[in-house]
């Protein structure tokens, strides 16, 4: 008995297989697929949200936690702080007050308490305002004759 | 015999019977599947909404409210999310869908002012409402406050949530 096997092997060369099994899971994948896509890019949404309000948390804490550590280093104590360009690519704005750390943020504003002091830029009591990347110069002074206080200012 | 294969009856009669269940079950499986991504949208909602408190950065208008009326609120509170659950509500007329009415259950330990406790529930609230809204795309179909939310074939609202 002779087999042509070259004949075969053209045979099973030109013709393919698919298994029913096959298309049908990979219709249920697809599916699938489109209803888990809206919950996975409401999640992404989700965590960088809370990735742009957490940086600018820790923004404010890192700058409340400067004055709290000037203030306690008592008279001649200072520190030089750069403003970061941006919050999670967007742009921001810290202000300064004898009650508070205030970050704002996208349309968003949040606060931290420092301990109440004389904070100045100048002369008098003021409300300062320290922007993106700039740098300032934040010391402890001795304003009277028993009070110290904290002088910012923009080198 | 090398080529020609051969098809077993079991199997199509297998295969032809779970096709006709699957397909009887499309509709069932598409409402599950709705109602499971609103559960998953709600949760993301609770999470971004209590992390907002969390960390105590509101929009400036809620903010200056709160330096008068609840001062409390101007630092952090750590929420804990415990569930959440759906009622079904029936068939709204006006609508023309389902209504179902979502349920938070939380706790928070540093809270004990009711009202304070009530901003908090309500900022939750609009973030799962806003989540669910993003999720299924019909923003332009509410209000403001998402209040209520829309699905494919649900109109959703909230409960307060219960402080645990």
């Amino acid at each position: 008995m002779i087999i042509n096997m070259e004949s075969i092997n053209n045979y099973m060369d030109k013709n393919g297989w698919v298994s029913v099994d096959f298309m049908i899971a990979f219709m249920i994948i697809i599916l699938t697929i489109p209803s888990i896509t809206s919950i996975i890019n409401d999640r992404v949404d989700t965590a960088n949200s809370i990735r742009e309000i957490a940086e600018a948390k820790i923004l404010e804490e890192n700058v409340a936690g400067i004055i709290e550590m000037v203030y306690s280093g008592g008279q001649g104590c200072s520190y030089m702080l750069k403003m970061p360009s941006k919050i999670a690519n967007k742009s921001y704005c810290l202000k300064i007050n004898s009650t508070g750390v205030y970050v704002m943020f996208k349309n968003n504003i949040g606060m931290v308490f420092i301990t109440p002091m004389k904070i100045t830029k100048g002369k008098y009591y003021s409300n300062i305002l320290l922007e993106p990347n700039k740098t300032y110069n934040i010391s402890n002074i001795k304003f009277g004759d028993n009070y110290n206080g904290i002088i910012i200012k923009e080198i | 015999m090398d080529f020609y294969g051969q098809y077993v009856l079991e199997y199509i009669l297998i295969l032809g019977f779970s096709i006709l269940v699957a397909l009887s079950t499309l509709a069932l499986v598409y409402d599950i599947n709705e109602l499971n991504t609103i559960m998953a949208s709600a949760r993301s909602g609770v999470l971004l909404g209590s992390e907002m408190d969390g960390v105590a950065i509101y929009p400036h208008e809620t903010f200056d409210d709160y330096v008068g009326k609840h001062p409390r609120l101007k630092t952090g509170s750590k929420i804990t999310f415990i569930r959440v659950i759906y009622e079904k509500q029936g068939y709204d007329q006006v609508y023309k869908k389902k209504k179902i009415k979502l349920k938070i259950f939380a706790s928070v330990k540093s809270v004990y002012n009711k009202d304070d406790r009530e901003c908090i529930g309500d900022r939750i609230n609009y973030y799962v409402r806003r989540s669910i809204c993003k999720s299924f795309k019909t923003e332009n179909l509410t209000n403001i406050y998402y209040n209520p939310a829309f699905s494919d074939n649900y109109f959703i609202t909230t409960y307060d949530v219960e402080w645990v």
